[in-house]
């Protein structure tokens, strides 16, 4: 009956809303790839490591003061201990987001997440 | 309207939503992968420098010449340096009148002075000789002793210093040391953002130890998002919004050590010699860094009321301030316009 008539058939329907969920799971999920990639550990003379944050491991990191030990376990990455006088870097906490760090600056280490995804805050005052 | 028509539209509309998805989906993914960051030790602290542009060779440039030019403030203003402006004019302990400086260091001169005169002495930057007598040292803890703080806080004087912004000289008193600590990393973040703008960056982040300027627009349409470290627990005390410039922070966890049940910490009150009290930290937001800078520590040191005063009457300035003694939180204050800008978390 031409009063039901549409442009679109069924199947062109069924596309459309299969397009508009497939579109709906990426905007939520951020296209399937996960945030905080990659952990990245600085230290002084150069050191430098990068691996895959959820890839578990210890990495210890010489400094002007002796050992900082930086622990990368369950996606996140932490200063599990330093030679620092308050360690504040070890208060600091975790880091698993991309753009954060934890710093030692009297044993110059720098821990960096990085990758891509959505960060909670531009910058920290402290 | 008839059903098919109804329904004509429902799809369209469908249509519509995909397309506004997909462009949404792809503009922030291209916005994530197109940020650079590195971080710097410089200034005594951990300088990072972000900057968001597709051009990734343009953004390593940018980021390097911006932690060049903090190195050059650092090298300028440093008086830990010895080959530095600073430490050679604090060698002469005989003053000095009509000093030729740089450019760089009369300018961070004269808005320390502007900012000594506005806090009635508050923020000083010839607290040098007070700050040589706390040094903080790890372990065996000591108080200087009483008649050290009373001989050092007789050259403590921020009128003994007059700078001459047109021929850029200086001139001070005998027995007057400078010590910029409290404003140079904030300076040097401005002209790192300077930086940043001359090379055509359109967004970016300088942060230095918690000094932080911005360029251009937030990738949030809201502002800039800004995290204030809680100042006695892991994470933060909550965030504010700004729409640009800068913001600082001075705090007494920064650097201190506990005796007796007493913090004491590196910011120095001017008129006693002794860590200021009452405050736990000072957030300010201003248009430059080297004002946020220095206002933090005026704040601070002045306390909640006559420290909240300061901001609200000076333009452009904005703060929040968490007060309190030892462990014991007291009230998170906020000036006028930034009340509304604040999220507790």
């Amino acid at each position: 009956m031409a009063g039901d008539r549409t442009l679109l058939t069924f199947a062109d329907r069924l596309v459309l809303y299969v397009l508009v969920g497939a579109a709906l799971v990426l905007f939520v999920t951020g296209g399937g790839q996960g945030y905080g990639v990659t952990v990245r550990i600085t230290g002084d003379g150069g050191f430098e490591y990068l691996a895959p944050l959820d890839s578990d491991t210890i990495v210890e990191v010489e400094g002007p003061l002796g050992t900082t030990v930086v622990g990368v376990v369950d996606g996140e990455a932490r200063v599990l201990s330093s030679p620092c006088p308050h360690e504040l870097c070890v208060k600091m906490g975790a880091v698993r987001t991309p753009g954060r760090a934890v710093v030692c600056v009297p044993n110059r280490v720098v821990v960096t997440v990085v990758g891509d995804g959505p960060t909670p805050t531009d910058a920290v005052t402290r | 309207m008839s059903t098919s028509r109804k329904r004509l539209a429902l799809e369209v509309a469908a249509l519509l939503v995909v397309v506004a998805l997909i462009v949404t989906f792809a503009t922030r993914r291209r916005s994530d992968s197109d940020r650079h960051v590195d971080y710097r030790f410089l200034m005594g602290t951990v300088v990072s420098v972000t900057v968001l542009t597709p051009d990734a060779e343009l953004g390593r440039a940018a980021i390097d010449a911006a932690f060049d030019e903090i190195a050059r403030i650092e090298a300028l203003t440093s008086r830990y340096l010895q080959d530095s402006e600073i430490s050679r004019l604090n060698a002469r302990a005989d003053g000095f009148t009509g000093e030729r400086v740089s450019r760089e260091v009369a300018e961070v001169v004269s808005r320390s002075l502007a900012i000594a005169e506005a806090s009635s002495g508050a923020f000083d930057i010839t607290v040098a000789p007070l700050v040589d007598l706390w040094t903080f040292p790890e372990g065996d803890y000591a108080l200087p002793d009483e008649s050290y703080i009373r001989a050092a806080l007789r050259t403590v004087n921020w009128r003994a210093v007059q700078i001459d912004v047109v021929e850029n000289t200086l001139t001070a008193l005998p027995g007057t040391e400078l010590d910029l600590a409290g404003v140079a990393k904030g300076y040097a973040v401005d002209r790192a953002v300077a930086v940043l703008r001359r090379a055509g960056i359109a967004t970016g982040v300088v942060d230095a130890g918690g000094d932080v300027g911005f360029v251009g627009t937030p990738p949030d349409a809201n502002g800039w998002r800004v995290g204030v470290k809680h100042p006695r627990a892991d994470g933060l005390m909550g965030v504010v919004l700004v729409d640009g410039g800068s913001v600082a922070t001075s705090g007494d966890y920064q650097n201190y050590f506990p005796m007796d049940g007493v913090r004491y910490h590196h910011i120095l009150d001017p008129s006693t010699g002794y860590p200021a009290r009452g405050v736990m930290s000072v957030t300010v937001a201003a248009e430059l860094a080297v004002d946020a800078d220095a206002l933090a520590t005026a704040v601070f040191v002045l306390g909640p009321d006559e420290g909240m005063a300061l901001i609200e009457r000076t333009a452009g300035a904005e703060a929040l301030m968490v007060a309190g003694e030892g462990d014991s939180l007291g009230n998170v204050v906020l000036s006028s316009g930034l009340a509304a800008r604040f999220e507790a978390q």
